[in-house]
């Protein structure tokens, strides 16, 4: 088994919105009001080893970012563990903390939304390393270039603002500003999904270059199967919160054994429907602020049994390095 | 390399900062330009009127009661033309609403500036914080925005007393609530944008998060509201000196200016009132002019 990078154990997030005057005034007075309690991501347990790529996958709002953001370091958990390099994340000092948060690295989905408007390209990539160390502030200039070069964007541009990039350009300045304080993980939270298709290839084909090069570890998040297919080792999918299937990129795709993997698999190859609302399992998704009892797939899998609705599958090894969480695996 | 052909398409354009596109959006209305250009002779003569008028007119040695009431036009005893004519006094009205003017905008500015820097650090804080503090401030600034703000700045006025530094409390105290909430509202939305939670990523002080990424966000919509703010501040000021609470006779800012002329308008003397008004007028509308062009340059909704 190789070295172990992060474990999640147990994680859970949960929203609560919280009930404003009016709310609770009219709740006093017997209105059928509560406050609403999303349950994002619902004692999640994974291990992602060192090195490894792993998929991330899942309808959107099953909790694939509330995951990654908490994974990340920018969202507290509800309850739960993190442990990076084998030390938890509430555990460490002040210095060790502030090591792993620049070691965990986050790719964001919305190339405009997540680079700064006001600010030049050398200023967003070499902000931080500055604030940290890794380079005086009068070298600034040859730090951010040597960074731009790496990730393909030329350090002329590099008193150019945002806007004045294309969105691939943006999503390279986006993984630039990561890699500038020298990350060991990164955590890609569809990261390609806003760009045009031409663009999703050369990207990818970057992170795994960078994989290459720099020894990263990836938590690679999408909606879409075929994304993570080619690129990682490992493949997790996600059910309103819960982990619902884990196995083998190349297993998964062979023998998937959830109904729920094998739903998403049958779409897969519908190349032309991929797109950010993209729906791809027939039936709604249940609401994730009352979801449904036992297995929370129960409404829309074609197996469900009268168990299904009562009784929650839990995640049980069905091969080696393979878990999943369904009934239908008792019988065997 | 694949990666490099997407940069070769890249079109060499010259560096242009958001200031040069926000510059040449703003010059596309021809109107605003022109309340642009004029409002920048009226802070000219604001900042320079001791230099630039015919007469010092409270220089009491150099005032003379028999140029009293003069028409616009008509030359002094010692051969200076009064070009708007003269007050009861004697005072040359040019000069005085050169005077005038400074102290209007300054007094507005001014306050403008502190109820700005106030109600900005506010509102950032209800946003950043959010919770109870948030509940708190939103509360006050909605008592405080759902009185009219001429009340309170008379009951406040009545409270303080007279003076420039009184007026000027009372001016930050009725304007630092729309500061405050449009900071509020601007943070609230740039703070749960992803560059936000890049920067806390990158392990970035809350500080530095703020005050380099946050509140440069919120400035647009708070430049339009100053704007507006210091107009209105202006036009405050005008009338509570012209109902004789505003600023001491000592220091005429234009309302008082007005209301001094106001007395003697029914007897002919139409320009001791109807200059400063006019200055008055240009004053506010090119500032409105202005803010409404800044408004629609900075509205992300209309940005191509
Ligand atoms: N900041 C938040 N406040 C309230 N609810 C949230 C917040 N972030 C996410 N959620 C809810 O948590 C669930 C999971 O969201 P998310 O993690 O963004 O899903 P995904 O990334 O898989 O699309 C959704 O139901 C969403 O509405
Ligand atoms: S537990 Fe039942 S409902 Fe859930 S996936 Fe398995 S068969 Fe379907
Ligand atoms: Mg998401």
């Amino acid at each position: 088994m190789s070295e172990v990078m992060l474990e999640v154990d147990n994680l859970t997030r949960n929203f609560v919105k919280k009930l404003d005057l009016a709310g609770r005034l009219a709740q006093k007075l017997g209105a059928d009001i509560r406050e609403e309690s999303v349950h994002a991501v619902d004692g999640v347990s994974l291990t992602i080893a060192k090195k490894g790529v792993v998929g991330l996958v899942g309808e959107s709002g099953c909790g694939k970012s509330t995951l990654g953001r908490m994974i990340a370091g920018i969202l507290p958990p509800t309850s739960g563990r993190i442990v990076y390099k084998g030390i938890s994340l509430t555990d460490m000092n002040f210095e060790e903390a502030k090591r792993a948060a620049l070691e965990i690295q986050m790719i964001f989905q919305d190339p405009f939304a997540s680079l700064n408007p006001r600010m030049r390209v050398v200023d967003i990539i070499g902000e931080a390393p500055v604030a940290h160390g890794f380079c005086k502030p009068s070298e600034i200039n040859k730090y951010v270039s040597d960074v731009m070069q790496r990730v393909g964007l030329d350090p002329e541009y590099r008193r150019r603002y945002p806007h004045q990039f294309s969105g691939g350009q943006r999503q390279r300045i986006g993984i630039a500003r990561a890699l500038a304080v020298k990350p060991e993980f990164l955590v890609c939270d569809e990261a390609i999904a806003a760009l045009d298709v031409s663009i999703q290839a050369q990207v990818i084909n970057l992170f795994m270059d960078l994989r290459e090069d720099l020894d990263l570890t990836y938590l690679f998040i999408s909606h879409d199967l075929s994304v993570v297919e080619h690129i990682s080792d490992q493949v997790v999918i996600m059910y309103l919160g819960r982990i619902v299937e884990v196995a083998p990129t190349a297993e998964l795709f062979e023998k998937p054994n959830h109904p729920y993997t094998q739903a998403l698999l049958n779409e897969v190859p519908r190349v032309d429907q991929r797109g950010r609302d993209y729906q791809p399992v027939e039936g709604e998704i249940p609401s994730p602020l009352d979801p449904p009892s036992g297995c929370h797939f129960h409404p829309r899998c074609p197996h469900a049994t009268s168990r299904c609705k009562a009784e929650r599958p839990v995640l049980r090894e069905i091969a080696p390095g393979r878990i999943s969480a369904c009934h239908l695996n008792d019988g065997t | 390399m694949s990666e490099i052909s997407e940069i070769a398409i890249a079109e060499p354009l010259k560096v242009e900062t958001p200031l040069h596109r926000f510059m040449s959006d703003f010059a596309d209305n021809k109107i605003a330009l022109v309340a642009f250009f004029v409002l920048l002779g009226i802070i000219f003569i604001a900042i320079f009127a001791p230099v630039i008028s015919p007469t010092d007119p409270y220089d009491l040695a150099k005032v003379s009661i028999f140029d009293s009431k003069l028409a616009p036009g008509t030359k002094s005893m010692d051969e200076v033309t009064f070009w708007l004519g003269t007050d009861t006094s004697g005072r040359d009205l040019l000069s005085s609403i050169f005077y005038g003017l400074r102290i209007s905008l300054g007094v507005g500015v001014l306050s403008g500036v502190i109820a700005l820097c106030i109600g900005s650090a506010i509102g950032l804080m209800a946003a950043y914080y959010g919770g109870y503090v948030d509940t708190l401030i939103m509360r006050i600034v909605d008592i405080q925005l759902s009185f009219p703000a001429i009340l309170v700045a008379l009951i406040l006025i009545s409270v303080l007393g007279k003076g420039v530094d009184k007026i000027i409390i009372a001016l930050v105290l009725v304007q630092w609530a729309y500061y405050a909430r449009t900071v509020r509202g601007t943070a609230l939305v740039e703070r749960n944008k992803e560059y936000i939670e890049a920067a806390s990523c990158l392990a970035l002080s809350n500080n530095r998060i703020v005050f380099r990424h946050l509140l440069p966000n919120c400035l647009p919509p708070l430049i339009v509201v100053a704007t507006v703010q210091t107009a209105h501040a202006i036009s405050l000021e005008a009338t509570l000196s012209f109902l004789g609470v505003g600023l001491p006779v000592t220091e005429p800012s234009l309302g008082l200016l007005i209301a001094n002329g106001f007395n003697v308008m029914l007897s002919g003397l139409y320009w001791v009132s109807f200059f400063p008004g006019i200055a008055l007028l240009i004053t506010i509308v090119s500032i409105n002019l202005v803010g409404d062009q800044l408004r629609d340059v900075l509205n992300p909704r209309l940005q191509k």
